[in-house]
């Protein structure tokens, strides 16, 4: 791999290695970088600002820190993107909306301080939802970005610019927030993986969320960069002893719920196929039953709409216009619910995360389906309650219980738009579902397929 | 359930002095009643009262 365009190609864990033996530079990497944004980004539509004066700059001091032998570590140097909800210091954050405009923070989110101690450079920040909302509207500030694997369709949100940034190879990882899927959704929409960790396991705050659901997580081309990156964001060495193979894992799958939502027939044929991979790989698949799943999905949306509003209604009091016509609907639907609303979901929540505790004790972790829907679009169109947790049945639920959740690619549709895998671990339990998510990527071929991008070079 | 019109959302939006247009409060109307009719369910399916003091559902174990 020694043309400058196929350095879009590499991971996080191959350019770390690259720039750690001398092999590539930060500059040269970031240059690479800023080239394809600038080629691909009118048609992909991923990136609010590229901080390209910035990240070369910032390139330029990883280069001379690394030949002074002040090697950081596997990010050093890597260029990371942002979802633009979260802070950075001293770029522009708008979290798509007028509302926040040219706003640039005095200080980074925690997240971004641990990505840039650790050597990362800020890249670039990457499209969303106004306000992270789920649903893609062209009546955001900045208009949807575009699946890259198929250009007539949106990607799923919010995180949607990180999982196509990333996917487009545009960057090769990228952090996104999520309140009920908004990282799974658009890594399994884009093919690449997503990370929600456990709750409060990554300090969330500076990122627009609400905070009782929500965490940052990375989105990535493998599981071994997620790995990386949760290293980074949470302390700790999640990427050693990930080649280890499970022993005998138990895999439990709640097939009353994945029945129930009814999914997209070609979701669930890639669903049973990747379940057989599970299987062939020696992991014993158990059926279990976990009350109330679908209810913890709703409840999770009772919980984001109330706290969206709470965050939100100085602003929709004062500068209501300033919100895209939909998104200012969204964040309005909290102020009609009550105290008693807000306290039975979250008492849903506390059920529900006792019955999956319960059965975690019994199986290493859950496999589910992402999303039911193919495409952003099909999840918009299906009416499936999308401001209650139908579109997120598979996702929302474990916002609420606060277990972490790895979302791998796991198939491909007729139409070639990437179909996901969900793997559900234990409270804490990281590192061993890394291990498991990084098993499965390795028996399957998913993960080194690209989208076909040639066509929207022509395009842009 | 109960139904929500839209002019009782209008009256409330109005008491919560949101500036929301006839078109929006149509738009939103179906969004709200969803909401509501979910917390509804989850309210009678999580009792968590005085009348129910002692009586919270513990959770069983469907797994084995």
């Amino acid at each position: 791999m020694s043309r400058a365009e196929d350095l879009h190609l590499l991971t996080v864990a191959a350019a770390g290695r690259r720039i750690h033996d001398g092999s590539l530079t930060p500059t040269s990497y970031v240059e690479a970088l800023i080239e394809r944004v600038r080629r691909l980004d009118p048609v992909l539509r991923c990136t609010i600002t590229l901080a390209a004066e910035a990240a070369l700059a910032a390139a330029n001091l990883a280069e001379s820190e690394i030949r002074r032998g002040g090697w950081k570590g596997p990010l050093h140097g890597i260029p990371i993107g942002v979802k633009d909800c979260i802070a950075t210091e001293g770029l522009r954050t708008s979290a798509n909306s007028r509302v926040l405009g040219d706003w640039v923070p005095a200080q980074d989110a925690p997240a971004v301080a641990a990505l840039r101690a650790a050597g990362a450079i800020v890249f670039a920040k990457l499209n969303l939802n106004e306000f992270a909302w789920s649903i893609p509207s062209e009546d955001d500030l900045h208009a949807p970005p575009r699946n890259p694997w198929s250009l007539d369709h949106y990607a799923m949100g919010s995180s949607s610019g990180s999982a196509v940034a990333v996917a487009s190879g545009l960057c090769p990882a990228a952090l996104g927030t999520d309140a009920g899927g908004s990282v799974r959704q658009p890594a399994s929409n884009c093919g690449v993986v997503g990370l929600k960790p456990t709750h409060r396991l990554v300090d969330a705050s500076g990122a627009f969320a609400a905070p009782s659901i929500c965490e940052v997580g990375p989105i990535t081309r493998s599981v071994e960069d997620a790995a990386l990156l949760l290293g980074a964001l949470a302390g700790g060495s999640y990427a050693e002893n990930l080649g280890w193979p499970p022993k005998r894992a138990r895999i439990g799958v709640p097939s009353r719920h994945i029945d129930l939502a009814q999914a997209d027939p070609q979701i669930g044929s890639a669903f049973a196929e990747s379940i057989r991979v599970l299987r062939q790989l020696g992991m014993e698949i158990v059926e279990v039953e976990i009350e109330g799943l679908a209810d913890a999905a709703a409840a999770d949306f009772i919980v984001l709409n109330a706290e969206a509003f709470a965050a939100h209604e100085t602003k929709l009091r004062t500068r209501i216009a300033d919100y895209g016509p939909s998104a200012r609907l969204y964040h309005t639907q909290g102020a009609f619910l009550s105290a008693a609303d807000y306290i039975a979901a979250l008492r849903t929540g506390e059920s529900v995360q006792a019955r999956v505790d319960e059965t975690l004790a019994h199986v290493d972790a859950l496999a589910t389906p992402v999303v039911p829907f193919l495409t952003a679009e099909a999840a918009r169109a299906a009416k499936a309650q999308p401001h209650t947790g139908g579109g997120a049945v598979f996702t929302a639920p474990f916002n609420l219980t606060g277990h972490p959740a790895l979302v791998v690619p796991g198939g491909m549709s007729a139409e070639r738009i990437p179909i996901g895998l969900q793997l559900v671990g234990r409270a804490g339990g990281e590192a061993d579902l890394l291990r498991l998510g990084h098993a499965f990527e390795q028996a399957t071929p998913w993960h080194t397929m690209h989208p076909p991008l040639d066509a929207a070079a022509a395009l842009g | 359930m109960n139904r929500l019109s839209a002019a009782r959302l209008g009256e409330m939006a109005s008491g919560l002095q949101l500036e929301l247009g006839d078109d929006e409060l149509t738009r939103l109307l179906p969004m709200v009643q969803d909401l509501l009719d979910v917390a509804q369910i989850l309210r009678q399916k999580q009792p968590g009262g005085i009348d129910h003091m002692g009586q919270r559902e513990r959770p069983t174990d469907k797994s084995r």
